[in-house]
């Protein structure tokens, strides 16, 4: 195991590589609301951070995790994950936030869309 | 997702309460009792222990519990508001129990050219001074640290702003730099929640600015 001894000024130092499993490797990540839902699919408007764009995708609720399938309602927000499973290859992850308000900028950004 | 203003090689967001717990009391039944995290999720986590600290991951979200702390943590800017919710939900459980504050962490490690970069970016922070008066001569400084005290309408905060050289051997550590911005919260309010959001966007963002602050001047 490594540990960084950098002990001047923090003595407290989370490294992934001290972590039993490295974290997930996030390329990418969108921020979404959903807006409609089919017997198959939801469609939900969704926000990138980094260049401040708007879109709307339609997703297959089969393609959502068992685990996070109970959320998919109309105006539930989710985080839209790009990733690198451990064969580098590329994987969508969404993550449900369920604590209701979300954090600001998702609130402000569900009100702008459900209204 | 945060667009920094140079891409740091490691990132962690972390929220720590302080208090007196059994490691042992918060198992992964425990979360799912308590909805943290669902029944059906419990698979997604790992469970391990460390010197008595039990830790819980599931590769986005780390929860580590010692006896005098419970600390939730991620490693990525993306999912910082998956990590809110669940602190959110945490300390709303456990406030009962435990002082009104908590720790909020943005840590970075950023890499820079090499060694004399290293020693040339912590010197802008110190030693031009020192210099200047002919206290030192070609000295530099391996960590810095900037302290501020703050109060506003529902807390008080003691935000600690660390730059440092990283000392790990290993190649891609090689000519990192710590930027660490530590906010130790005191919620001044007895009804915490109301403005919670708005108070920890704040701290978010301020310490995000700081952070990119810093970058720029680090790799300029």
């Amino acid at each position: 195991m490594t540990v960084c001894n950098t002990e001047i000024l923090s003595t407290t130092y989370d490294s992934t590589k001290d972590e039993a499993r490295e974290p997930l490797l996030i390329e990418y990540s969108w921020q979404g609301v959903i807006k409609s839902i089919s017997e198959t699919e939801f469609t939900a408007n969704i926000y990138d951070p980094l260049i401040d764009k708007y879109g709307e995708l339609v997703q297959e609720i089969s393609e959502v995790s068992k685990y996070n399938q109970k959320y998919i309602q109309e105006g539930s927000t989710f985080i839209l994950l790009l990733y690198r499973d451990h064969l580098m290859r590329k994987q969508y992850k969404f993550e449900f936030i369920k604590y209701r308000p979300p954090s600001p900028t998702l609130l402000d950004f569900q009100e702008k869309y459900l209204k | 997702m945060i667009n920094y203003n140079t891409k740091p090689v490691e990132e962690l967001y972390s929220f720590q309460i302080k208090g007196s717990f059994d490691p042992q009391h918060y198992s992964l039944p425990w979360l799912v009792k308590n909805k943290i995290i669902d029944v059906e999720e419990m698979d997604q986590y790992k469970s391990y222990t460390r010197d008595e600290i039990v830790q819980y991951n599931s590769k986005i979200l780390y929860f580590e519990i010692d006896y005098d702390y419970f600390k939730i943590k991620t490693y990525s800017s993306a999912t910082y508001p998956i990590l809110l919710d669940k602190f959110i939900s945490i300390l709303r459980l456990l406030r009962s129990t435990v002082d009104s504050s908590y720790s909020f962490r943005v840590n970075l490690h950023t890499r820079l050219r090499n060694n004399n970069h290293v020693k040339s970016s912590l010197t802008k922070f110190t030693v031009p001074k020192l210099k200047e008066d002919g206290i030192v001569n070609g000295s530099w400084s391996d960590a810095v640290q900037f302290v501020d005290n703050l109060s506003h309408r529902n807390f008080n905060l003691n935000r600690r702003i660390i730059l440092s050289k990283c000392y790990k051997i290993e190649p891609e550590f090689q000519h990192n730099l710590h930027i660490f911005v530590i906010n130790e919260i005191q919620l001044t309010k007895k009804e915490i929640f109301d403005r919670f959001h708005n108070d920890q966007d704040m701290i978010f963002k301020k310490s995000i600015e700081i952070c990119n602050y810093l970058l720029n001047i680090v790799h300029s």
